[in-house]
Order: structure tokens, then C-alpha cells, then sequence
């Protein structure tokens, strides 16, 4: 609950930091030092409730689970922080407002942790869109840049106003907003006494968590914005906004509706193998590595879309902390690179491991982890969610097919190594990374390694 | 028949009417004003229901605000007069196709859910209680969500202030 | 805890050797792998007396929330030689390429001592989900190492041989998972498989059998898996290849032997007839190819597909008398030697006379008789003439199909002899283009073998007489497997 309030303050505090604050560098440090007090907060409150749930209002319900999550999700972004933050007081002339959209964003990312009421599911995630669309459009020169605003806003409007519908239609059947509630449980104990309505609503909660995880058929903005929107900004939605969509929808998805899985469990399935199909099949056919890795987290959605598919199962719940970790790691330590790089081609990476040894090799450690080669935590990461569905014991025919979306994955993100390795070239730098960089780098690919031997170190 | 039923059929012929021709007319600026006399409607049905807050925030906010808004940004940034382009037969033709799968989805499944009537109002929709209720404390109290859309408003605020302040090099 | 050090060594000293720079990499990898030797030396002898049991194997918790220990044991006559194997190729390897040291060089034998940990940890792995680990860990090194030196076009075909052992090891992953599912109390380890996977119903073992058996099939390779490894072979630089025919393609049937006949009884049972008939075809189809080869590097790689193929077939012979695995095993370790051997042949011409073509080659017999003499003896051990250490597990292995329960034995066992015929006409072939004939311009200049390629050559030879003469040596290991 804390972090909560904090973030929401720290955001205030960024704002007043521009105005008062003339350096950039006084800027950044104040970002910095808020993201590590919330970090610290995030630490407190976990001890606090680690012993008993706790529930705010009848709104939220904060738990061992969602508070771990929190602190999670907090490293991360601190991580993403630490990076990037040169890069984004680069993007333009606002930084402080940058950095105070980010806090806020990271105040629905606590929301979605730990809602126990669709009202504040819905304010969590509007929360989590609207500074997005902005972060998306700061690139105010660049017209890539406006179109990428502009798209996410109408598609995340659209999908805003299913999840709405979505959410009246289960109050008209449950007659309550409290996940919690007699009234609720009890309307989706079993499938036969479900309400019809309550069906529509289900799918198009389901739509609306699609369109924000970008599972196929609803991904169709995600290469467009996360390719348009600054590089420094597309890390942080591709990979923390991301994830903690994910946790709000396994929250929904196993606690409310786990009962009546069979009205959804085929839906995701298709949703499944399509964003597998999709998003691997076309980051193949991509030349800019930004915009491949735009598909690479379609495909990496579908492997989420597990621990979804896989109701009530504890391997789940883990598969997804460490799944978000390793990801959001990895996905950051790739943009890092890419960000250092004049040319977002592959040939623009051609002989990297030459001149930079050190991005090289961090990129591959980040990449390998993509692919889920083991001694990586992409490795456990993968096998957690897959072996979620496994345990299930039926629908073994889309684990099969995700292993092997996996092999074409390792086309692509192989293909960069091969770049950066085997193939000679400039490699030119658009800004040469610092030591202070290679080191956050290199710890970076440590942890990604470490999790790779020692995945229990994210259970909590 | 009696007077409420009449009247409630002719509300919701006059959202659907409207609603149909905001989206078929090709003027833009028509569009909108159809559009006002939907949201007119929807008014109209919430004094029907004897929700009568409700009713005048949905005209103030959404008749009286929204829409003028709508108004202004056509009058600011299109030719009023100009028509809008006719679609491809072939979007057409799926915009269709979808736009009735779902309606035919989400029809069957209400006309098969048996609605229950309610003998008197549950809860009474006076402002008082709206407002008691909205920054209550104690559990069923909307005061957290308050908050949160406090914070909400704000982000939005400094986005909107982030995308439209100008740079100096537009100024240039 | 000696255990332990058979990974850790060559794992920490191929890290170390990233760290320490082009100068010191060289001797740094030598004495890494001779270390490695020597703890294998010592686990043989342990092994051998049956003393020091507790150092053989190696036990702790690893990610107990899945039921998966850290567990190693080297607790039969197969992993025993499988580690001798692994032991004695990389420090004979490294010796005989110290003439023609490649570039970069500490990344190269960094990778290559990385490489060899990951092997190790396949063939002690007690754990499935720690086989798989190190199944693709030795992968990755392998990877590198033929993308970064070899032939011009190594960079694609490494590639296909990536993709190919990928998608094979994905898929045994979930059959892995399948079976882990089934087991009560949910655990990875060997015993726990092999209990469960012998109660599950034939129906189910027969698809898992696909799901384990093309995964091993793509790393042996057999026939139709294995187009992939020609190309690999002629690629990849001549040391990886070493490895790679040596031991990556042991891991495919080592793997068949440990995770594969004890777990799925029922459906490898089901299946032998067409295993067999896959690897018969392989021996012939290869041998075939073999002969109309005209680089000599693609030669022994086909070389190499016919003799995986008879001893696959051999390990699915299901002979009563256990000949046929036995004499597989032993076949496992002295094909490895033998290939060993010719690879460091291969590269010694291929260094000297900058040609695998074997029209270019011819006459060395004349300038170079070390040369030619360790060619024709390792050359002969290949077609296992009696004497050679080949002759023993070759012979086994053919009695072994011929006692076969497969109905069609009789077949197999003769297409099986012709295969060993033709291994011979291409064999002998390939001696007579690179040793007689005319000399060439290019032959005309060839050196004889310096002494560090000679002491390895004569350590290789004396393994292939000792083993041909006193065959019993390995007989020990494997009487009961």
C-alpha cells in the first residue's frame, strides 16, 4: 500500500523536480533515488503482510504473493532505470515529466498486483495506458513517433471500452465489483449455474487483457508502437507494463473464473497458438532489430498466455513471477544494446563482439535467455509455464507446438549473435557505452545467469 | 401498453435512430450532432429510471461537454462541410460480417439470461448517498478509487501538458 | 566429490581461459585438460577397485520446489568409458594442434574446455532435468566454435546443426516433462523415471519413444536424420569436428542407452523392427555415399554415420545374450579413439597441403612414412580388422543383431556384414589416394609428422593395439551393464 502512495507522490515530486531542478543530471539522480525508495518501501511492505493478507477498503487485497510480486517488479524497473536514464532525459526537452510518468505508471503497475475489485482493475490499467500513449508520442519531431501515440490511443480506447462492457455485463450478473464478494464467488462456482452474461463479460475481459498483453489476433498495434516510440521507452512497455498485465489477468482469470475455466481455457488456447504463430513466424521476416524484438514479446506473450491457460496451478504462479523477471531482464539488457547502435539493422550489428566484447556478450547472454537455452533463466522460465500445462495433462499437443515456435525463435534472435560474432564489419556506435554501463550491463546478464542455476531465488 | 412503456420505446428509438445515423452519415460535423442527440437519449433514459443524478451528469459531462468538444476539434481541424471518403466495398462488407457476429453473440446470450424484476429500487440514487458513498471509508466506500483517479487525472494532465507545450525548436 | 571436479575443472578453467588472454591460453588449456585426465584416470581406478564409491557419485538439492536434485553418479562400465573417452580426446587434441594454433586463441580453447564440461555432465547426469541442462550446455560452446573457424560457409551449416539438435532436444524436454508428470512424488531422477516409465501403458509409450528416440537420433545422426552432420563435419574446423564426431555423437547413444531402453521398454520394443531398419539403411545408405566422395572430410564424416548406425542398431538389437549392447559400448569408445585419429590425420594433410580434395592428393607415402604408417593402422582399426581394437566390438556387435529378437534378423544381419565390406573398399580407398600414387605439386612439399603430432599418434596407436590384443580391458567394464 505504501508503494502505492509513493509512487503516486514520487510523481508529484518528479514534476516539481523540473521546474525547481535546472541540471538533467539532479533530475535523473532524483528518479534514481525514487525508484530505489520505492524499492525499499516495496521491501517493508512485503514484510509486513508476509505474514497475513491484508484488504484495503474492500478494494484491494494485498498479499505475500502480490507484495513479492511488487518488489519484482520494482527491481526491474529499477534496473531499467539505472540503464536508461541518460537515454531518456535524451528523448526530449520534458525529462522531469518523463520520469514522473513512468512513477506513475509504476503506481498501476501496484494496482494491478493487488486489486480485489474490477473498479480498481479498470483504474489500474487506465493508469498503466495513459502516460504510455504519451511515452509513446515524445518523439515529438519524429512522425513514427506521433503515429505510435496516436494508434496506441485509439487501440488502447477501444479495448478500454470492452473492458468496461465486459465489466458491466459481470455486474449485471453478479450484482457486486468485489472479486471477494458471497455475490461474486458464488456466481462463478460452476459453469451450469453460470449466467449468460457473465460468459460475454468473461470473453471480453479476455479481449481487453489480449489487446493489452498484445496477443494475437489484437497485436496488430504492437509492432507499429514499440517500433515508433523512442528506444527508450519501448523497454519499459514492452517488457514491466507488460508483465504486470499478466499478473492482473492471472489474478482475475484463476481466482475468479478458475472454476469455470472450460467457458474461457479454449479461447486462450487459440489466442495461444495464434501469437505463437504470428509473432514468430514474422520477427523472422524482420530486417530492424527494434521492431523484431517488437515481435519476439508477441511470441513472448504466448508463452505467458501459459501460465494463464494452465487454471489453479502453482507452477503457474511461479512460472509467471519468474517469467516476468527473466524477461524483462532480458528484454531490457537487449535494448540497452540496441539503443548504443546507430543502425537498428542486422548489419548494423555485423562485428560488434570486436569492438564492444562487452555489449556482445551481454546481448547473447539476453538473447540465449530469449530462446530459453538452459543455464539461463529463459530456461526455467519457459519450463515452468509449459510444465504448468503439462501437470494439467491434457492439451499436450500445444506444448509440442510451443517447443517448436521455440526452435523457430531461436532463428531470429541466433541471427543477431551470428551478426555481432561471426560476421565482420563496423558496428557503428551512436553513443559508446561507459564503464558505469557495462557494469549495470554485466550485472545484468549475471542475474539472467544466475536464475538460469537457481531459479527458486524468485519464488520469494 | 402503458405510458412508461411508450415512453421508454421512443427513448431508445431516438438513441439507436441517432446512434445509426452518426455512424452512416458521411458529414463529419452531422455525425456529431447525431451523436448529441444519442447522448440526449441516454438522458433521457436515466430520468426514465428515476436516476436523476445520473442523468444530469450525462448532461452536463457528455451532452454539454464531451460533445461540444467534438465539435470544436471537427471545426478546428477538418473542412465542416467536407465529406468523409466512402470505404472499400470489401471493408465494407467485413466491418459488417463482424460488427453482427458480435451483436449475435452478445444478443443470444442475453436473451437466454432470465432477467429478474426487481420489486422497488434497491438503493436510493440521491446525491447524498452517492456522495456519502463515494468518499466513505468504511468497506463498500468508493474513497481509495477516488484517490486513485485523482492520480489518474493528473497523469493524464501532465501528458496532455507534455505533448502540447511547444519546443523551441517549433517555434523557430 | 571427485565427481564434482570432473565438471568444475574444465568449466572454471574454460572461463578462466576467457579471462587470461591470448598468451598463457594455450598451455593453460593443456594443463586443464591433462588435470581433467587425471581425475578421470583416478575415477577409473576408483571405479575399477570399487573404492572411494562415495567420491563416484554426487548428490545435493538443487531446485527442491520441482523435485529435482544436483544429482551425478558414474555408476556403470558406460559412463566409466564415456568420461575415459571425453578424458583422453581433449588433451590429445589440443597437443596436436600446437603447430597450427587458430586465432583468438583463449577464446577458442575456452570454449572448447566448456564445451567438454558440458559433455562430461551428460554422461554423469543422474537427473533428467540436469541431463537436459547439460545437453544443450555442451551444445552452445560447439555452436561457437564452428560458427567462428572452419570453412567458408560454416556459418549456415552450423546453424542447421543447431536448429536440428534444438527442436530434437525441445521436444524430448516435454516427453521429459510427460513422464515427470506421471511420477508419484513428483522427481526427476533416473531411478524415479525408470520406475515410472515402465508401468505406463504401451499406447503412451510408444509416441514417447518418438518424442525421446528423434532427439537422439538427430545428435547420432541416423539415416533419415543425419543432413545436418556431413556438412557440419567439412565446415567446422578440424579439432571441433574431433569433438564433435568423437563425442557429441556418443551423447545420441549414450543417451539411447541410459534415458531411453530403461524408461521406455514397451515402446522400444514396439518400435525395434523400425529403428533397426533406419539404422541398416544408414550403414548402407552411408557407406554408399562414402565412396563416391571426393573430400576427404566428408569421407570419414559418412564413415561416421555407417558405424553410428551399426552400433545404434546393435544397442536396439535386444540379443539374449547382451552382446549386441555390450559390444556397442565397447564400440562407443573405440570408434571414438579411431575417429579421433583420423581427424588428426585429416587436419595434419589439411594444414600442410591446404586441400581436402582427395584428387589433389597422392604420394605421400613416399615423403612422409610416419605419416603413412599411422594412416594405415588407424585407417585399418576403422574397418576393424582383427587386432585392431575395432575388430572385438564390431564382431559383438554383428553377433549381436544376429541373435536379435527381431523376426527380420537374418536380413539386417547380412545388410550389416555388407556394410562392413563396403567400409573397407571406401577406407582402403581413401589410403590409396592420399598415401600412393604419383606425387603431386602439392604433395611434393609435405612435411612428416612433427614430434607433438608423432607422441599423439603413437599414444593413439598403442591404445588400438593394447585394446586389439588384450580386448578384455574393456570386456571388464562392460560385463555387466
Amino acid at each position: 500500500m505504501n508503494a502505492i502512495v509513493l509512487s503516486g507522490i514520487w510523481g508529484v515530486v518528479m514534476m516539481f523536480a523540473g521546474l525547481f531542478l535546472k541540471s538533467s543530471k539532479q533530475i535523473q539522480w532524483t528518479a534514481l533515488l525514487g525508484i530505489i525508495a520505492l524499492l525499499v518501501v516495496s521491501i517493508l511492505d512485503y514484510q509486513a503482510h508476509s505474514v497475513q493478507a491484508q484488504t484495503y477498503f474492500g478494494m484491494m487485497t494485498i498479499d505475500v504473493y502480490t507484495s513479492w510480486f511488487s518488489i519484482l517488479i520494482t527491481a526491474c524497473c529499477a534496473m531499467y532505470l539505472l540503464i536508461f536514464h541518460k537515454d531518456i532525459a535524451a528523448v526530449g526537452k520534458n525529462e522531469a515529466e518523463y520520469f514522473a510518468l513512468i512513477f506513475f505508471v509504476m503506481c498501476g503497475v501496484y494496482l494491478l498486483a493487488s486489486y480485489s475489485n474490477l473498479l480498481i482493475l479498470f483504474l489500474g490499467i487506465e493508469i498503466l495506458s495513459i502516460p504510455q500513449y504519451i511515452l509513446a508520442g515524445s518523439d515529438k519531431e519524429n512522425i513514427k513517433s506521433n503515429e505510435a501515440s496516436l494508434k496506441y490511443f485509439l487501440m488502447g480506447a477501444f479495448s478500454t471500452g470492452l473492458l468496461l462492457m465486459g465489466m458491466t455485463l459481470i455486474y449485471g450478473a453478479t450484482g457486486s465489483f468485489d472479486i471477494t464478494s458471497e455475490k461474486f464467488v458464488g456466481q462463478f462456482e460452476q459453469l451450469s449455474s453460470m449466467s449468460s452474461l457473465s460468459f460475454v463479460g468473461i470473453l471480453l475481459l479476455l479481449i481487453s487483457f489480449g489487446f493489452k498483453v498484445s496477443a494475437a489476433p489484437l497485436h496488430l498495434w504492437t509492432p507499429d508502437v514499440y517500433d515508433g516510440s523512442p528506444t527508450a521507452f519501448t523497454p519499459f512497455m514492452a517488457t514491466i507494463v507488460k508483465v504486470s498485465v499478466f499478473v492482473a489477468f492471472i489474478r482475475l482469470f484463476h481466482f475468479s473464473f478458475g472454476n469455470v475455466s472450460d467457458a474461457w481455457q479454449i479461447a486462450i488456447a487459440s489466442m495461444i497458438v495464434l501469437t505463437l504463430i504470428i509473432g514468430n513466424v514474422t520477427a523472422v521476416y524482420q530486417q530492424s532489430l527494434k521492431r523484431m524484438m517488437a515481435y519476439s514479446s508477441i511470441a513472448q506473450a504466448g508463452f505467458m498466455l501459459f501460465s494463464i491457460f494452465a487454471v489453479n496451478s502453482t507452477l503457474a504462479y511461479k512460472g509467471i513471477l519468474l517469467y516476468s523477471v527473466v524477461y524483462s531482464l532480458a528484454s531490457i539488457g537487449v535494448f540497452a544494446v540496441i539503443i548504443k547502435m546507430k543502425d537498428y539493422t542486422y548489419d548494423g550489428f555485423n562485428g560488434l563482439a570486436k569492438k564492444q566484447p562487452v555489449l556482445a556478450f551481454t546481448a547473447t547472454v539476453c538473447l540465449l535467455s530469449l530462446v530459453g537455452i538452459p543455464l539461463t533463466g529463459g530456461f526455467f522460465a519457459k519450463y515452468f509455464v509449459l510444465s504448468a500445462v503439462v501437470e494439467q495433462g491434457k492439451y499436450i499437443w500445444i506444448v509440442v507446438f510451443a517447443v517448436l515456435m521455440a526452435a523457430i525463435s531461436a532463428y531470429y534472435y541466433f541471427r543477431v549473435i551470428r551478426s555481432m560474432y561471426f560476421k565482420t564489419g563496423e558496428a557503428a556506435m551512436h553513443t559508446e557505452p561507459t564503464t558505469w554501463d557495462k557494469t549495470l550491463l554485466i550485472l545484468n546478464a549475471m542475474i539472467i545467469l544466475l536464475l538460469g542455476v537457481l531459479p527458486s531465488l524468485v519464488f520469494g | 401498453m402503458n405510458g412508461a412503456n411508450i415512453l421508454f420505446y421512443l427513448l431508445a428509438a431516438m438513441i439507436l435512430g441517432s446512434g445509426l445515423l452518426a455512424v452512416t452519415t458521411r458529414q463529419l460535423f452531422r455525425a456529431a450532432i447525431y451523436l448529441l442527440f444519442s447522448l440526449i437519449g441516454m438522458a433521457g433514459m436515466y430520468f426514465w429510471l428515476q436516476y436523476e443524478f445520473i442523468a444530469a451528469v450525462q448532461v452536463v459531462v457528455y451532452v454539454g461537454g464531451i460533445t461540444v468538444l467534438i465539435i470544436f476539434s471537427i471545426f478546428l481541424t477538418q473542412q465542416a462541410g467536407e465529406k468523409m471518403l466512402v470505404k472499400k466495398t470489401g471493408q465494407q462488407i467485413f466491418a459488417a460480417i463482424a460488427a453482427f457476429c458480435g451483436f449475435a453473440l452478445v444478443m443470444v446470450q442475453i436473451v437466454q439470461n432470465n432477467f429478474t424484476a426487481t420489486k422497488n429500487l434497491s438503493l436510493s440514487p440521491s446525491v447524498t448517498n452517492i456522495g456519502n458513498q463515494m468518499l466513505g471509508v468504511d468497506k463498500g466506500g468508493y474513497a481509495l478509487p477516488f484517490e486513485v483517479v485523482s492520480i489518474l487525472l493528473l497523469a493524464a494532465l501532465i501528458g496532455s501538458i507534455v505533448i502540447a507545450l511547444r519546443t523551441p525548436t517549433q517555434t523557430s | 566429490m571427485l565427481i564434482l571436479l570432473l565438471i568444475l575443472v574444465p568449466f572454471i578453467g574454460g572461463l578462466a581461459s576467457f579471462l587470461f588472454g591470448e598468451k598463457m591460453a594455450y598451455a593453460w588449456a593443456v594443463f586443464t585438460s591433462l588435470l581433467t585426465l587425471a581425475i578421470a584416470g583416478t575415477a577409473y581406478y576408483f571405479y575399477s577397485q570399487a573404492t572411494h564409491t562415495t567420491d563416484l557419485s554426487f548428490d545435493c538439492p538443487w531446485i527442491e520446489s520441482i523435485g529435482s536434485t544436483f544429482s551425478l553418479s558414474m555408476s556403470d562400465g558406460l559412463s566409466v568409458l564415456m568420461i575415459g573417452l571425453t578424458g583422453l580426446l581433449f588433451p590429445c587434441v589440443f597437443i596436436s594442434m600446437q603447430n597450427k594454433q587458430p586465432e583468438r586463441k583463449h577464446v577458442f580453447y575456452g570454449l572448447m574446455l566448456l564445451a567438454q564440461a558440458g559433455l562430461i555432465g551428460v554422461f554423469l547426469a543422474k537427473d533428467a532435468l540436469l541431463f537436459y541442462l547439460f545437453w544443450e550446455v555442451a551444445l552452445i560452446p560447439v555452436y561457437f566454435l564452428s560458427s567462428m573457424y572452419g570453412g567458408p560457409n560454416r556459418i549456415p551449416v552450423t546453424f542447421k546443426f543447431f536448429v536440428y539438435t534444438f527442436v530434437g532436444s525441445l521436444v524430448m524436454l516435454v516427453a521429459l516433462l510427460i513422464i515427470y508428470n506421471h511420477t508419484p512424488v513428483h522427481s526427476f531422477s533416473w531411478d524415479a523415471f525408470v520406475s515410472v516409465g515402465r508401468s505406463l501403458p504401451e499406447a503412451d509409450q510408444s509416441w514417447l519413444f518418438w518424442m525421446l528416440f528423434i532427439a537422439f537420433a538427430i545428435k547420432m545422426p541416423v539415416f533419415p536424420f543425419h543432413t545436418w552432420q556431413p556438412d557440419a563435419y567439412e565446415q567446422s574446423a578440424t579439432p571441433v569436428t574431433v569433438v564433435l564426431s568423437a563425442i557429441m555423437v556418443k551423447m545420441g547413444l549414450f543417451a539411447v542407452v541410459r534415458w531411453l531402453l530403461p524408461i521406455i521398454p514397451l515402446g522400444s520394443i514396439h518400435w525395434m523392427n523400425v529403428v533397426l531398419l533406419l539404422c541398416i539403411i544408414g550403414v548402407v545408405y552411408a557407406s554408399c555415399m562414402a565412396m563416391v566422395q571426393t573430400n576427404i572430410k566428408r569421407l570419414i564424416a559418412y564413415s561416421s554415420i555407417a558405424h553410428i548406425g551399426l552400433m545404434c542398431a546393435a544397442i536396439f538389437s535386444y540379443s539374449n545374450n547382451l552382446l549386441g549392447v555390450q559390444g556397442a559400448y565397447i564400440q562407443m569408445f573405440n570408434h571414438g579413439i579411431n575417429i579421433m585419429g583420423l581427424w588428426i590425420l585429416v587436419s595434419i594433410v589439411e594444414n600442410r597441403l591446404g586441400t581436402q580434395d582427395l584428387r589433389e592428393m597422392g604420394g605421400i607415402a613416399k615423403i612422409a612414412p610416419r605419416f603413412t604408417i599411422a594412416l594405415v593402422l588407424i585407417s585399418l582399426a576403422n574397418i576393424a580388422l582383427p587386432l585392431t581394437n575395432g575388430f572385438v566390438g564390431e564382431f559383438m556387435m554383428l553377433n549381436g543383431l544376429f541373435n536379435s529378437i527381431s523376426t527380420y534378423r537374418m536380413v539386417f544381419t547380412i545388410i550389416a556384414g555388407l556394410g562392413v565390406i563396403l567400409s573397407a573398399v571406401y577406407t582402403l580407398g581413401m589410403i590409396q589416394k592420399v598415401a600412393y600414387g604419383e606425387l603431386n605439386e602439392k604433395t611434393a612439399s609435405m612435411k612428416d609428422l612433427t614430434m607433438n603430432e608423432w607422441i599423439i599418434l603413437l599414444v593413439i596407436m598403442g591404445i588400438i593395439l593394447f585394446l586389439g590384443f588384450y580386448p578384455n580391458a574393456l570386456m571388464l567394464l562392460v560385463d555387466t551393464p
